[in-house]
C-alpha cells in the first residue's frame, strides 16, 4: 500500500464532532419518542437486541451495509465535485436489471469473467445515465440535482418496464414479478451459509479504499478536489471543467449502478422492481455523515446498516415505526450542519485554544478533508 | 388521438394543476429572495398529512386547509432557521427537511391511525368546487368553471403576487435580494425578516398544494404520495424566473403531461404505460435544461 491513512489530530477531532451528533440526535429522538408514550428503555433495548443480540443479527447488519456503502461513496466521490447526484436510486435498478439480465442470459463462461462482466456492464449503463446529467450541467448549466432526481423517475420506470415486460420470467412462482434468476455459478457466495454476510463486503471496503486513494493521491483526483473548492480556481489552473464534471457525474452513476449489480449477484440473484427503496436517499446521508470522506463512507454506512436493522427489530417488537429512522436521520443532518454556527461562536473559540497549545484551525465544510 | 387532445384533458389539466400551480406560487417569493428551497416536496407532505389527519378529527374542510397552512409553515421555518439563522448549505438543509417530514408524517400516521402505509379516512371532507354561472357563456372560458376552489384562489394569487412584486415596496426589495443582497441591507431593510416572510408564505401555500392533493379529488393519505411533485414544481419556478404568470404556466405545464400520461394510460395506448408515466419528469428535465439556457446564469 503505497499510502498511509492520515489518522492525525484533525480527523479525531471530526470524529468527535460525529459523535457528538449522534448524541444529539439520540436524545432528541429519544424525547420523541417518550413524549409519544412509549417506554423509551424497551424501544431501546429492543432496538440494540436487533443489532448486537447474536451473529445473526450481526451478519445482517453487514449486509444491508455493502449498498449503503457503495451508495455512500458514489454520493461522495460526486460532493466532492460539488456535484449532486440524488439519482442514486435510479442507476442503482439499471445496474442491477442489466446485471440480472446478463447474469441469467449467458452461461459456461467462467464465472469470474461472467461476474466482472455483469459488473462491468452495470457500471457503465449507471455511468452513462448519469452522464446525461452531466453533459446537461456541463452545457447547459442545468442543475444536476434537478436531472439526476428527475431521470432516477425515468431509470425506475425503465427497470420497472423491463421487469414487467421483456424480462419477466413465467415461471415464477407466487406474486412476485420477476426476472429469472442469475445463473448459479456467478452467486457472490456468503462467507458462511447461515450468515448472510456475503463477499459483498469485501468489495464495499475495496472500492472505498480504491476511490479513497484516487481521490486524494492522483492528479485526477486532485482535479476533482479543485472543482468541487474551486471551480474557478480551477478553471485557472488549466483543468477541463466541463469534461470533469460529466466524468465525475459518470463515475458517480457507475458506482452506484455497480452498488446494483452486487445486490443482485449477492443476495436477489434476479431482478424485482424497486426492490430496495430508499436505497437512493440512505446513499445521501450516509455520505453527508461521512463528510464524502470514502474511508469514513465505510463506517458510516455500517453505522445506518446498524440503524435501519435495529429499527426493523424495534418496529417488529414494539410496534414503533421504521419512519422514526427518517426523523433520526434528519436531525442528524441538521445538528450537522448546525456545527459551523457553533464553530463561529467565539466562546466555542476561545475554549478550544484552551484545549489546545496551538491554535487548530478546524475548517468549515467538507472537500479540505482527507 | 383526437379524443386525447380535448377539451377532457383541458379541465383535467386544471385540475391536476391546483397542487402544482399553488406550490409554484407560494415558492416564487423565496426563489425571488435568493434562497434556494427544494424543500417543497416536504411542505407539501406536511400540508398533505395533517389536512386528513384534521379532517378525520373534526370533519371539517376549512379546518384541514388551516392545518396544512400551517405544518407547511413549520417545515418552512424549520428550514428558514437552518438555511437564514445557522446558515447551512440550502440543499443540505431542504433534504433533511424533506426527510424530517416524510419521518415525522410517517410516524404520526402510525401514531394517530395505527396504520403505515396510507390511510384513508371515514370522515368526507373535500375541496369544495365552485360553480360560477358567469363562466357558462362563453365556450372556452367555460372550462374553467366548476374547479376545486383552489384554482379561483391561485389566479387570486397570481394578482396578488403581480401587486406586490411590482407595487410594493416590500415586493421590491424582495426582487432586488437574489441579484444583490449586500444593495438591500445597506438601505436599512432586514433582509433575514423578508427571507423568513416569504418562507412562511411559502409555507401556506404549498401546505395548501399538498392538503388539496390529499383532499382535493380523493380523501386519502399515502407515504410519499408526492412522488416528486416539489422538485417539478421547483422546477417550474426556474422556468418561469419567477414571474408569477410564467411560473403558473410552468406548472401548467407539468399538470398537463401528468394528465396526458393518465390519460393516455386510459386510451390503451400501444406504448407501454411506463414511457407514458416518465412524461412528466422528462419534460421537467428538458424544462430545466431550456431553462438554464435562457438564464445562462448559475444559481
Amino acid at each position: 500500500m503505497k499510502f498511509i491513512f492520515k489518522l492525525n489530530l484533525n480527523v479525531l477531532a471530526e470524529i468527535l464532532q460525529q459523535v457528538m451528533v449522534l448524541f444529539v440526535a439520540f436524545f432528541v429522538t429519544g424525547i420523541v419518542i417518550l413524549v409519544s408514550g412509549y417506554d423509551l428503555k424497551e424501544i431501546f433495548s429492543a432496538f440494540l437486541n436487533g443489532i448486537f443480540k447474536d451473529m445473526y443479527t450481526f451478519a445482517t447488519v453487514i449486509r444491508w451495509a455493502v449498498p449503503l456503502i457503495i451508495g455512500g461513496i458514489a454520493v461522495a466521490i460526486a460532493f466532492r465535485a460539488k456535484l449532486w447526484n440524488i439519482g442514486i436510486e435510479g442507476q442503482f435498478y439499471l445496474g442491477a436489471v442489466v446485471t440480472a439480465y446478463l447474469g441469467f442470459t449467458f452461461s459456461s463462461i467462467s464465472p469470474v469473467v461472467h461476474i466482472l462482466f455483469s459488473l462491468a456492464a452495470a457500471a457503465i449503463v449507471g455511468g452513462l445515465w448519469a452522464g446525461i446529467s452531466g453533459v446537461l450541467r456541463a452545457y447547459l448549466n442545468a442543475d444536476e440535482l434537478i436531472t439526476t432526481f428527475m431521470l432516477s423517475f425515468v431509470a425506475i420506470l425503465i427497470t420497472t418496464y423491463l421487469v414487467l415486460g421483456p424480462l419477466r420470467y413465467p415461471g415464477a412462482q407466487g406474486t412476485t414479478v420477476r426476472t429469472q434468476f442469475i445463473e448459479d455459478a456467478i452467486n457472490l457466495p456468503r462467507f458462511v451459509p447461515q450468515y448472510s454476510i456475503n463477499y459483498g463486503i469485501i468489495l464495499a471496503i475495496v472500492a472505498a479504499l480504491i476511490v479513497y486513494y484516487v481521490i486524494n493521491y492522483t492528479s485526477f483526483g486532485y482535479e476533482v478536489r479543485m472543482l468541487g473548492t474551486s471551480p474557478g480556481f480551477a478553471r485557472l489552473g488549466g483543468i477541463n471543467v466541463n469534461q470533469k464534471r460529466i466524468i465525475v457525474l459518470f463515475l458517480s452513476g457507475a458506482i452506484a449502478a455497480f452498488a446494483g449489480g452486487i445486490e443482485v449477484l449477492a443476495v436477489r440473484r434476479a431482478f424485482v422492481t424497486q426492490f430496495m427503496p430508499g436505497i437512493g436517499f440512505d446513499s445521501i446521508v450516509v455520505a453527508l455523515f461521512a463528510n464524502s470522506n470514502p474511508i469514513g463512507v465505510i463506517f458510516s454506512g455500517l453505522f445506518f446498516s446498524a440503524l435501519r436493522t435495529g429499527a426493523a427489530a424495534m418496529e417488529r417488537t414494539t410496534e414503533v415505526p421504521r419512519a422514526m429512522v427518517a426523523v433520526f436521520q434528519s436531525i442528524i443532518i441538521f445538528a450537522m450542519i448546525s456545527r459551523n454556527i457553533i464553530k463561529e461562536n467565539s466562546s466555542f473559540k476561545q475554549l478550544k485554544n484552551k484545549l489546545f497549545k496551538k491554535e487548530i484551525i478546524l475548517e468549515e465544510g467538507d472537500v479540505f478533508k482527507n | 388521438m383526437s379524443e386525447l387532445i380535448s377539451i377532457g384533458i383541458f379541465v383535467s389539466t386544471l385540475r391536476v394543476g391546483v397542487p402544482l400551480c399553488l406550490a409554484a406560487l407560494g415558492g416564487i417569493l423565496t426563489y425571488r429572495a435568493g434562497i434556494i428551497d427544494i424543500s417543497i416536496e416536504g411542505k407539501m407532505l406536511m400540508g398533505a398529512f395533517f389536512a386528513i389527519v384534521v379532517g378525520q378529527y373534526t370533519g371539517n374542510i376549512w379546518l384541514a386547509l388551516i392545518s396544512a397552512a400551517l405544518a407547511g409553515i413549520l417545515l418552512s421555518l424549520i428550514f428558514g432557521f437552518m438555511v437564514i439563522s445557522v446558515k447551512a448549505n440550502e440543499i443540505v438543509s431542504a433534504i433533511a427537511s424533506n426527510l424530517f417530514a416524510a419521518g415525522i408524517t410517517g410516524y404520526l400516521l402510525y401514531i394517530f391511525f395505527g396504520v403505515t402505509g396510507s390511510f384513508k379516512p371515514d370522515k368526507i371532507f373535500r375541496i369544495p368546487s365552485l360553480n360560477i354561472e358567469a363562466l357558462e357563456v362563453l365556450p372556452v372560458i367555460e372550462l374553467l368553471n366548476n374547479q376545486s376552489i383552489l384554482l379561483y384562489v391561485s389566479f387570486f394569487v397570481i394578482i396578488i403576487l403581480w401587486i406586490y412584486l411590482y407595487k410594493i415596496p416590500s415586493g421590491y426589495y424582495v426582487r432586488a435580494l437574489a441579484e444583490n443582497p449586500e444593495g438591500v441591507r445597506t438601505v436599512g431593510v432586514k433582509v433575514k425578516k423578508i427571507q423568513y416572510i416569504t418562507l412562511i408564505w411559502s409555507g401556506v401555500l404549498c401546505g395548501l398544494a399538498g392538503a388539496s392533493l390529499s383532499t382535493g379529488i380523493l380523501s386519502v393519505f399515502t407515504e410519499e404520495m408526492i412522488a416528486g411533485r416539489g422538485y417539478m414544481v421547483f422546477t417550474a419556478i426556474v422556468f418561469g424566473r419567477g414571474e408569477p404568470l410564467f411560473v403558473f404556466l410552468a406548472a401548467l405545464f407539468f399538470a398537463f403531461a401528468d394528465s396526458f400520461a393518465i390519460r393516455s394510460q386510459m386510451m390503451g395506448l400501444p406504448l407501454p404505460i411506463q414511457a407514458i408515466q416518465s412524461t412528466p419528469y422528462i419534460s421537467t428535465v428538458i424544462a430545466i435544461a431550456l431553462a438554464s439556457k435562457l438564464n445562462k446564469k448559475s444559481y
